[in-house]
């Protein structure tokens, strides 16, 4: 190989690492499909809410619970108790149960969110609305079930020693009740788990 | 004359006045390194003793939350935010400088190798083992002022986490105030075991002091025969007198070592006392004498280091040797004593009887450096669950007795 030759492959590449390097420092953006979401660290994440509440509705449809009901339940959701180490939307969590269990036609759920609202709103109609148009006073559905939960964490990691990497295992456990509002019967249960181990480098640039 | 070997192999002599460029390099690379680690964090610190919390944020600045010192910023602007009853803006701080700390569990190269060429300040403040865990337990009054129970749920798990051995080191001090505010919060939120598991903790971390499992403090383990608690309970936080200078934790200033007594009063009557759980004089010299060692070590090698560049540039030429050991040692070399300075001195905790109808109580401070009938109203925050109502008090320290009737206001 005569010394032009590596001359001119010496400064194709510093070319070629000068524009990665280029593209490398410009901000981008990339939408992503949220079933194609990664994770990024052990922790609980967007991925991981959508398919634990998949999971237990999923659970939830196909239980004897449901199968024993002849027109569909009227329900309330409580919430679910956010028992982790993290700051974790759990009014999220239950949000997307509420609208793939009512978009299964198999569920219906009074507004305990918006009550205060809807009192608001009958109270302006009682005074200001057409009577024929009014919404009935006294008539709001009541709900014969509560959804409950809770979401919980345990944590394992390596301890102080000489290496490289510390690894991190993340379990989580949600679980999910149905509880009776009249007997006050827990009625139906159901518990989705999963850990995620992670290695964080312990020397880095 | 420094020879270097050309690309033919043959010996090239570089000029006197380059080879004098490339021994002042490493004290250019190491002012450079050193001049954008100025803050004005000690003028907010003394506003904030001296109540101007406006002033105080200001001095913080937006610019300098960025920084190597983000966490501490941080920390001390959360601190401000607290004592100004701005609760959930603290919060956000606090739990923003936990966010950072955990980016920093990887050791930085780049820093690491700045930190041994010029000195330790130029690594980012991650804090001492007792500044993570109080940043936990500071975050958890914010949550518990504001009345939220599941996010202090959050900080109490991350306090049990942070002091759990593997994390914050074996022979680094244990944090009995901690425990019981992380054992409070468990008891709110309905985990009497985990509760429980806690208050032992606490009352094996304090020899004076006895803790059942319900979270009774007393001087006598027997007092606690009763295993019911019906009536209402007052249970509050006591933030307390300025954490240790620098001058006092290296013994050369002295500081009391006793505790103030720390009465409460409802409508003239006394209700109790409340019961000092941490001192962080205690922490920060355990911790600062556990860590001298290996920092006194790395002082050492940085500056024999130094000393050696500069006799290198000396041998070429005198006049600039003398000035890069100037540089690089009298003015560079300088020890971190970054620290959470704005913490408070002393961490007690009150559970007492608290009487129906009662809405605000008082406290009154006796003790050494505090004026006499020191008094404190408190009204707010008083956040009840149950039987049991929160509150916490943080007392500023260094004003004279007219001037602090005018801060409590300003802290109530």
């Amino acid at each position: 190989m005569n010394s032009s030759l590596l001359t001119s492959l010496a400064w194709a590449s510093v070319i070629a690492l000068s524009l990665s390097g280029c593209s490398a420092f410009r901000m981008s953006t990339t939408d992503v499909h949220p079933e194609d979401l990664e994770h990024y660290r052990a922790d609980y994440d967007a991925s991981d809410m959508r398919k634990i509440t998949t999971a237990v509705v999923d659970k939830m449809l196909v239980s004897p619970f449901m199968a024993g009901q002849s027109s569909p339940p009227i329900m309330t959701i409580a919430g679910v108790e956010n028992r982790t180490r993290e700051y974790v939307d759990t009014k999220n969590l239950t949000d997307r149960m509420r609208t793939m269990l009512l978009q299964s036609g198999r569920m219906q759920f009074v507004n305990t969110a918006r009550r205060q609202d809807l009192l608001n709103e009958q109270g302006y109609q009682a005074a200001n609305a057409n009577p024929e148009q009014m919404a009935t006073l006294g008539a709001q559905a009541g709900a014969r079930y509560m959804i409950t939960g809770s979401l919980t964490q345990m944590t394992q990691q390596t301890g102080k020693q000489a290496r490289l990497s510390k690894q991190r295992l993340n379990y989580y456990k949600l679980t999910m009740e149905i509880t009776d509002l009249t007997s006050s019967l827990i009625v139906w249960t159901s518990e989705e788990e999963f850990a995620r181990n992670e290695s964080i480098p312990l020397i880095g640039w | 004359m420094s020879p270097f070997l050309s690309s033919a192999g043959k010996a090239v002599v570089l000029p006197h006045s380059f080879r004098c460029c490339l021994n002042v390099l490493p004290v250019a690379v190491c002012l450079l390194l050193t001049s954008c680690a100025n803050h004005d964090l000690p003028e907010a610190r003394s506003a904030f003793y001296q109540g101007n919390y406006e002033l105080a944020k200001a001095e913080i600045g937006a610019e300098i939350l960025a920084g190597k010192d983000a966490v501490l910023v941080l920390m001390e602007r959360g601190t401000v935010y607290q004592a100004e009853g701005e609760y959930e803006k603290s919060a956000m701080d606090f739990i923003r400088a936990n966010d950072i700390l955990a980016l920093l569990e990887t050791y930085s190269v780049s820093e690491g190798v700045e930190s041994w060429v010029v000195n330790d300040t130029l690594y980012s403040f991650e804090g001492a083992p007792f500044e993570q865990t109080i940043l936990h337990s500071m975050t958890a009054l914010n949550h518990l002022a504001s009345n939220n129970l599941q996010d202090g749920g959050v900080e109490a798990r991350r306090i049990i986490h942070s002091l759990r051995l593997e994390e914050r080191g074996e022979d680094y001090p244990d944090d009995a105030f901690s425990r019981y505010l992380a054992a409070f919060i468990l008891e709110m939120t309905g985990d009497l075991p985990n509760a429980e598991a806690q208050y032992i903790v606490a009352d094996e971390l304090l020899p004076d002091y006895s803790i059942d499992k319900r979270g009774r403090i007393g001087g006598d383990p027997e007092q606690f025969s009763d295993t019911s608690v019906t009536e209402r309970e007052l249970v509050c936080f006591f933030l307390l007198g300025r954490s240790p200078s620098m001058r006092e934790l290296r013994g050369e200033s002295s500081h009391s070592f006793f505790p103030p007594r720390i009465q409460l009063y409802g409508e003239g009557r006394h209700l109790g006392d409340a019961t000092v759980l941490s001192s962080v004089y205690d922490l920060a010299f355990s911790t600062w004498n556990l860590e001298a060692p290996a920092r006194l070590a790395k002082m050492v090698a940085r500056i024999a280091a130094k000393e050696a560049v500069a006799r290198k540039i000396e041998e070429q030429d005198a006049a600039l040797g003398a000035l890069a050991r100037i540089v690089l040692i009298g003015m560079l070399e300088r020890p971190d004593f970054r620290r959470w300075e704005t913490l408070p001195r002393w961490l007690a905790v009150a559970r007492v009887p608290y009487p129906e109808g009662l809405t605000s109580f008082e406290v009154r401070l006796h003790g050494e450096g505090i004026p006499v009938g020191t008094t404190y109203p408190v009204q707010r925050p008083l956040v009840q669950h149950g039987n049991v109502v929160f509150s916490f008090v943080r007392d500023l320290p260094g004003f004279n007795s007219g001037k602090r009737d005018k801060e409590i206001d300003k802290l109530h």
